[in-house]
Formats: structure tokens, sequence, C-alpha cells
């Protein structure tokens, strides 16, 4: 699992597909704030497979990442493969107010 | 021999509840105080003028007349009052406790704890809390983790050094059982959290403003210090991560855990969110504070299966007094 923060994003058809990879935290500040600006939905599924550990910092990044989309864009936002502390995570902080839980 | 520890129940009900736990504790002196709590209290303070600390039955809260708490602060001053709630009833209301200058809380599950496999019954949460009550700030660590467990120790001097060290601790959790794991997760955010908070958090100003910005890269100044310990019995893991700034407030702890725990929505964006985590993913969480001179984060879990996070989560918030 690598450890430096980056995002890459893909589109298949509606959805636009965000990959994170390594860890969340205050040195993804930059990339999540472009990232707001790059990603337009309708459909935006967040896909955190390859990413390592969130912490608090990386958490208020993604909130406020996908507040903006979802505010501004009208992004309807899915979230998919997080590890158990991350869903727990997610749980927690009320991330899941703002997308839901591919199964 | 150490004082004993007066324990106070609300009625025989509430004394019964606890009778197993208490069972375990040597040197507890148990007081029933029923409908009024100021006569019993009149032979206690005769026959125990210095107890070691006081064991609360989170029964008196919330408190109903009672005000236990302000009788024993009169009687006892000084002394620590561990409040013990099991785990069935709410969780309860953080700013009463700390309004009552109740710094200590240990939830008790309902509940026998799982034995662990094949290294002996695990410690239950209350024997821990007393255990680490009463042991010596630096002997804290060892508290709750099996005797001869290796505990590692590292002086940061930079902010890189902060990754290659959880990598460390994440080794150190060995084996590959889906317990295992969710240990090995949970430990690193902790550590991230309180090496987060050691570096970013504690240095400030003499007007309390922030010193650096959250993860900006730096050295560790001259005569500042960060500490990290931890150690792991197989089954429990310990870590503790000390500043030299002692600068953390027991009301700013009190007021993040509060603030979060009782949200419905979005977490606040004025910070402390990271002291939440750290509280709500130990199974106990140990602040030590000495104005000025340092502050102690440490917390102690163990082994589980992977899942929801028991709700109610127990503390201790020592400050101690600032340089004369």
């Amino acid at each position: 699992m690598e450890t430096d923060f980056r995002v890459v994003v893909t589109r298949e058809g509606l959805t636009e597909i965000v990959q994170f990879y390594g860890i969340i935290d205050s040195r993804a500040e930059n990339a999540l704030r472009e990232l707001a600006g790059m990603v337009n939905g309708p459909n935006v599924r967040c896909d955190f497979n390859k990413s390592g550990r969130i912490n608090s910092m990386g958490i208020a990044f993604l909130l406020r990442f996908m507040k903006q989309i979802r505010d501004d864009k009208s992004a309807s936002i899915s979230i998919r493969g997080l590890s158990q502390v991350n869903m727990i995570l997610f749980k927690m902080t009320g991330i899941f107010l703002l997308a839901t839980a591919e199964q | 021999m150490n004082p004993p520890i007066l324990a106070f129940f609300r009625n025989d009900t509430d004394k019964r509840r606890w009778k197993s736990d208490m069972a375990s504790i040597p040197g507890i002196v148990s007081i029933v105080t029923e409908e009024s709590a100021h006569s019993p209290f009149k032979t206690i303070c005769r026959s125990v003028p210095k107890p070691q600390f006081i064991l609360l039955s989170a029964s008196f809260y919330p408190d109903k007349g009672f005000g236990i708490t302000t009788l024993i602060r009169n009687l006892f001053p000084g002394t620590e009052i561990l409040l013990i709630s099991p785990a069935f009833e709410p969780f309860p209301d953080i700013a009463l406790l700390f309004r009552d200058g109740i710094r200590n809380l240990v939830v008790v599950p309902t509940s026998p704890l799982p034995l662990s496999q094949g290294i002996g019954p695990v410690d239950p949460p209350l024997s821990v809390a007393i255990k680490s009550l009463t042991a010596d700030r630096h002997e804290r660590m060892y508290a709750c983790l099996r005797q001869g467990t290796t505990v590692s120790e590292f002086t940061l001097t930079s902010s890189d050094q902060k990754e290659p060290l959880i990598k460390h601790l994440e080794n150190t959790i060995n084996g590959k059982s889906t317990e295992e794991e969710f240990l090995r997760q949970r430990a690193a955010l902790i550590a991230d959290e309180m090496i987060e908070n050691a570096l970013y958090g504690a240095p400030r100003n003499g007007d309390g403003t922030r010193i650096f910005r959250k993860g900006e890269r730096r050295e560790i100044l001259p005569g500042e210090r960060i500490e990290v310990r931890f150690g792991f019995d197989g089954e429990n893991l310990a870590i503790e991560v000390s500043d030299g700034w002692g600068s953390l407030l027991p009301e700013e702890i009190i007021g993040h855990l509060e603030k979060n725990r009782d949200r419905d929505g979005l977490p606040p964006t004025d910070g402390g969110l990271g002291l939440f985590l750290i509280w709500r993913f130990v199974d106990h969480l140990y602040v030590s504070i000495a104005p000025g001179r340092e502050t102690v984060v440490s917390g102690q879990v163990r082994l589980a299966t992977p899942g929801e996070l028991p709700e109610a989560k127990g503390f201790h918030m020592e400050a101690l007094r600032a340089c004369a």
C-alpha cells in the first residue's frame, strides 16, 4: 500500500470514479480542494480500496469535498472499499450523511 | 500498606450490582448512602480520613439533590473520584462530571469479557482503571500490559519520523488474524492523532495561539521534547505520547469530547476531532497535564473482533499543579 496521497478520476457513463491512494491526512488538503473543481457528477463514486489510514484532518477535508460537490453540483455520492476502521470512522464522523455506502 | 478506597453506592441494589466487580479489588470500604448522604459521611470521615481515592457509583448522576460530590470534596479535598458506570446505563453527562471536578470515569461492560487465547483472562476495565489511577506516572504504561512486556521508546527529532514510527508500531502487532489487523488499523490511527497533537496542537505562544500549522514539516525545537512509547503483549496494546509543553487544558479536552459526542450531524470545524477519535478508539484514555511542563496522552487497546466500537468509553484526566 503506497503512503503518498494521490487521487485519480475516471468516468464510466454518468458516474465519475474517484480513486484515492495513500494516507489521507493534512497533506491531502490541496489535492482534495482541487478535486472539488474537477468532479462534476451527477454520480460520484469514491473508492478507498487503495487508500490507507485516514486521520481527523483527512476526514475534515473529505467532508468539505463531499459537501461542496453535493451542494454546488448536486452530486450523488457513493463510497466503496473502506477498511474496517475507516468504515467506523466514516459512520462516527457523519460522512454517511453526505454519501451512501455501496454494498 | 495503601489506605483504603472508599466506594459510595446509592442503595443496596446499586451495591449488589457492583458486588462481583468489587470482589477482586482489595481494601475497599463500601458505603450505602440510602436517602441521606449526610450521616454515613460523618462516621466514615472519622474512620478513613485519607482514602486512596473514591469510587462513586454513576447512579448518583444526574445528581438528584444529594450533592454528594460537594460533600466528598469538602470531606476529602484533593482526593480523586473515579465514577463507575455500567455500560447498559446512558453515558453520564460529561459537562456535569466536569462541573463536579470528576475527571475519572470507567464504563464497565455488563457481560464478562472473553478469555484470551491461551494467555489467561483479560483484566476487567475496572481493574485496569484502578491500576492506572494508582500507578506512578512512569509505571502507567505497564499497568495494562502483562509482566515482562517490552515497551519501545522513541524521541522525535522531526515530523518526518511520524510515518516510520507508525510503521514500526504496526509491525509490532504481528499476526494475520482479522482481530490483529483491526488492532493494527486502530493503533495506527491512535498513534497518528496522538503524535499530531504533540507536533502541532501542543506548541503554543504565550497567548495560546498555535505555533505550527497542521501537517507542515517541522524539526523539534531546541529544548522541546516529544516522546512516543508503546508496548504490545500479544493481546493488549498500550501507547503513550508526551510533549514538553503542558498546554492542553482539561476543560478543552472535556469540551471536545462533549461537543463531538453530542453532535447530531457533521463534526464541528473548530478542532478537537482528533482527541475525540483517540478517545473513541482506545479502550481507556488517560491524560496527565502538568501546565507548562508536560502533557501525556495514553491509551490502551485490546484485540477485538472487527465491527462497531462500544459506545461508552472511560477516561482519566489528571491536572497537576503548575510549577511554583
